[in-house]
């Protein structure tokens, strides 16, 4: 071994445990953040900015979008995007907000976002009309079709009391991240739809949902996959003709915005904003009693954010 | 000159099918709007009926092809006609496997027969013989109901493809509604037109087809038109040989232009260059026309026959349809069910437009004259509120062009609710899918006992769009259905009504 070999090892050796203690300290540092992190707030809930800012308060909240989303994940943005009307009639999630989410996404460094949702109006034109479409690819993310049962893959639900089993897009299943983006708005036959109804979007058969309780099988539904995020709009709000809407008319612009881990504190959460008592909601009731969630405000740490 | 004459058709042909392909079976909608009223305006019977009912330039193409074909013959049964073009290639694929040779046959003279019942059909407005042997109307059929599917087939399956490696470039696409008679008399047309043209070469433009056997009647009196030079003519039967509507008689030394379908085959392989396509105003060789005695008594019964058939059911067929409770729902724009069936020669080219695929071809329900003719499937899909696709692509007005507005509020049926069959009344749960997806809110969801909602429908601002019926998930049978207008109506429109919602919002949160 001559003195240059010598050398190079030397350094090499201490450049590789040099960079063990670094990284053991950073991931220490790493999970000290997780740690502080976890569950900091149960909602955050903004008021008064626009879709895009609000967000961004809000995220900053819970850590940052890296909290949620790791280096090299997939994402999967899961918005209400089902109706086929223009952004201003409320039917459909916020695309400003949408696109905020994606940008956050990709900071924290996600490999691959994609968006869909199984629309009840003809999926071309509401992907476009919605405004959804063309904000989310802007903002660099994937707009999936979700019109064919072709995406659709049998699963089984645990401890359902009706809907025990269902067929949920493929993108649900194999995504790390599943970022569900509802938006608030009145619902002629749920009372409301928020988080919860949101994943009727992620199945192929609504049918079956309708005909045999639907709000049992709401709540029944949230048994097979909590998201990781749900990021409630409440920018604009559909506040009767509900869920389709149609008319400006029928729309109350409340700049709110909800973020929860928890969907039906989520939810009991913009229900009062919407000015409804969460009890009041079957579905909302139901799933509290089966423990999918929390729906008494009061037990819950809200962080509270006026702009 | 004349020997060029065949490349300038076989390229225009070319063209004009391949215009005529896109306008059936472009499903991604890149060219055909674009190109639709230029290849329409040249299509003979399309044309014809859309005059009738609205005389603009747009819908004067027939008057032009006429003007061409006293000119220069009928030039429109080769360059024009999707059928006789695909003959055309029928023949020229034939030919790679073997060589085809022609006879001289006199002609039939059962082409009048159709030719009259075609023209009484017309003035009567019954569309049943066009639906059948039109052209266009049958090469929409063959589009839509044989190769569109096949074309969605391969766009899928590649798009699948595709989709494994994260590409959504290609969508998958809904099959169009495939009614099994349709399918079938697609089906049979095609092969009848293969034996057809395997056999006799153009023979159905020449006995079946009625806008053959009017073009023919003009035709024989062209300006421009096939002639022999008898004294240069040395029976080399070449031309004979080579002619797919048979119409060259070496015996006469004459052409019978009536039945010429103007290909210019015939110009390339006269070695004596004796056949001229050429000016002709006086054909001192030409036999006058006369159909005999007989076959003139012939044409007196059966127009006589005829007139009386189509005396009657023309006018009450569409009154008897509306006595009927349920009674079929006809695309937006359509204005009545007696106006779509007189008018709509069942080319299919709405059914294959239609992005939710609620049209598809009728059966018996507009009666026996209005078969294949479109009507609405609310059991398979619902009519988009904002779409009228179908009313812009119509080539004869059967579907009337409509505005955005105008169809916002055309009321095609009207929705009944039926309670006893209804979730929220049989279950006991909540329900509601008829009013969620309803886009006029005529159907609305008031409170009912226990605390459940249940629908109710005004159908003053119902449009009879069908998402109701569609959405509805009550089994065996649906809880609320639509009834078509005999007649359309106009909508109320419930945003115009509504006054502001009236919220106020708490300025700090409520939790």
């Amino acid at each position: 071994m001559d003195r240059r070999h010598f050398l190079k090892s030397l350094i090499g050796y201490l450049l590789f445990y040099g960079s063990m203690f670094s990284f053991k300290s950073l991931r220490n540092l790493h999970s000290q953040e997780e740690d502080s992190s976890v569950n900091p707030y149960d909602v955050v809930a903004v008021k008064g900015g626009e879709p895009d800012q609000m967000f961004d308060a809000a995220i900053k909240i819970l850590g940052g979008m890296k909290t949620f989303v790791k280096k090299n994940q997939t994402v999967v943005i899961k918005p209400n995007m089902g109706w086929d009307v223009s952004p201003e009639k409320a039917g459909n999630t916020n695309p400003l907000l949408v696109a905020q989410v994606i940008k956050h996404c990709f900071q924290a460094g996600a490999k691959e976002v994609s968006v869909f949702d199984n629309t009840c109006d003809h999926w071309q034109s509401t992907y476009r009309n919605s405004g959804i479409e063309k904000a989310a690819k802007e903002a660099g993310a994937h707009v999936v079709p979700a019109n064919d049962k072709k995406y659709y893959r049998p699963v089984e639900i645990p401890g359902a009391k009706i809907l025990k089993d269902a067929l949920v897009h493929e993108l649900i299943l194999d995504s790390d991240v599943f970022i569900n983006m509802p938006v608030l708005k009145h619902h002629g036959s749920a009372r409301l739809t928020i988080a919860m109804k949101n994943l009727m979007g992620i199945v192929w058969d609504r049918h079956f949902w309708h005909r045999n309780d639907l709000h049992q099988c709401i709540a029944d539904f949230c048994l097979f996959k909590k998201p990781d995020l749900n990021v409630i709009d409440a920018y604009r709000v559909l506040m009767r003709n509900g869920p389709r809407g149609g008319s400006e008319s029928d729309v109350s612009t409340l700049k709110t915005l909800i973020l929860s881990r928890d969907m039906v504190a989520g939810d009991a959460a913009a229900a009062k904003i919407f000015g409804a008592e969460p009890q009041d909601i079957p579905y909302i009731q139901i799933a509290n009693e089966m423990g999918v969630g929390v729906m008494n405000l009061d037990n819950l740490n809200i962080s509270r954010i006026k702009m | 000159m004349n020997k060029h004459l065949k490349i300038v058709r076989v390229l225009s042909a070319l063209f004009f099918f391949l215009c005529l392909s896109i306008l059936f079976i472009d499903f991604y909608e890149f060219f055909v709007f674009k190109i639709k009223d230029f290849v329409l305006f040249f299509q003979f019977m399309p044309s014809v009926i859309h005059f009738k009912n609205s005389a603009v330039l747009l819908s004067s193409g027939f008057l032009l092809i006429l003007i061409i074909t006293f000119l220069f013959g009928r030039i429109y049964c080769s360059i024009c006609c999707p059928i006789g073009i695909l003959q055309d290639i029928l023949l020229r694929l034939e030919s790679f496997f073997k060589k085809r040779t022609f006879t001289y046959r006199p002609p039939f003279r059962i082409r009048y027969v159709f030719l009259i019942i075609a023209l009484w059909a017309l003035i009567f407005s019954n569309m049943l013989i066009y639906n059948l042997l039109d052209p266009f109307a049958d090469f929409g059929k063959i589009m839509i109901t044989l190769f569109r599917p096949v074309m969605i087939g391969i766009n899928n399956a590649l798009g699948s493809l595709l989709e494994t490696h994260k590409i959504y470039l290609l969508f998958q696409t809904k099959y169009p509604t495939l009614n099994i008679a349709s399918f079938l008399f697609a089906l049979m047309y095609f092969f009848l037109l293969l034996i057809m043209t395997a056999g006799w070469g153009r023979l159905y433009c020449n006995t079946l087809c009625p806008v053959g056997s009017l073009l023919g009647l003009i035709s024989r009196h062209a300006l421009f038109k096939i002639s022999l030079d008898k004294e240069r003519c040395i029976q080399c039967k070449k031309c004979v040989q080579i002619c797919k509507a048979s119409c060259i008689d070496l015996l006469t030394q004459e052409a019978d232009n009536s039945r010429c379908i103007s290909c210019f085959n015939c110009l390339r392989v006269c070695p004596s260059h004796c056949i001229q396509y050429k000016m002709a105003p006086k054909n001192i060789h030409e036999a006058p026309f006369s159909l005999g005695k007989r076959f003139f008594i012939q044409s007196v019964l059966l127009n006589l026959a005829s007139f009386l058939f189509f005396l009657k059911p023309g006018k009450s067929h569409a009154a008897s349809l509306s006595a009927v409770k349920q009674s079929p729902v006809s695309p937006p724009g359509s204005r009545s069910l007696e106006h779509l069936t007189q008018n709509c020669i069942s080319c299919h080219l709405c059914i294959g437009i239609c992005p939710s695929n609620v049209l598809e071809p009728a059966l018996f329900d507009y009666g026996i004259n209005g078969i294949f003719q479109p009507k609405m499937n609310y059991n398979r899909s619902f009519c988009n509120y904002e779409c009228f696709k179908c009313s812009l692509i119509c080539p004869t007005g059967a579907i009337e062009k409509i505005s955005k507005s105008e169809k916002l509020a055309v009321q095609m049926g009207k929705a009944y609710f039926y309670p006893e069959k209804c979730i929220v009344v049989t279950n006991k749960t909540d329900c509601g899918a008829c009013a969620e997806i309803c886009p006029t809110h005529a159907v609305r969801m008031v409170p009912f006992e226990n605390g459940l909602m249940i629908p109710i429908v005004d159908d003053s601002y119902c449009i009879g769009c069908g998402a109701c019926q569609y959405a509805c998930p009550a089994l065996p049978e649906k809880a609320i259905l639509v009834n078509g207008n005999a007649i359309h109506e106009t909508a109320l429109i419930r945003k115009k009504i509504d006054q502001p919602v009236n919220y106020n919002a708490r300025d700090d949160f409520p939790f």
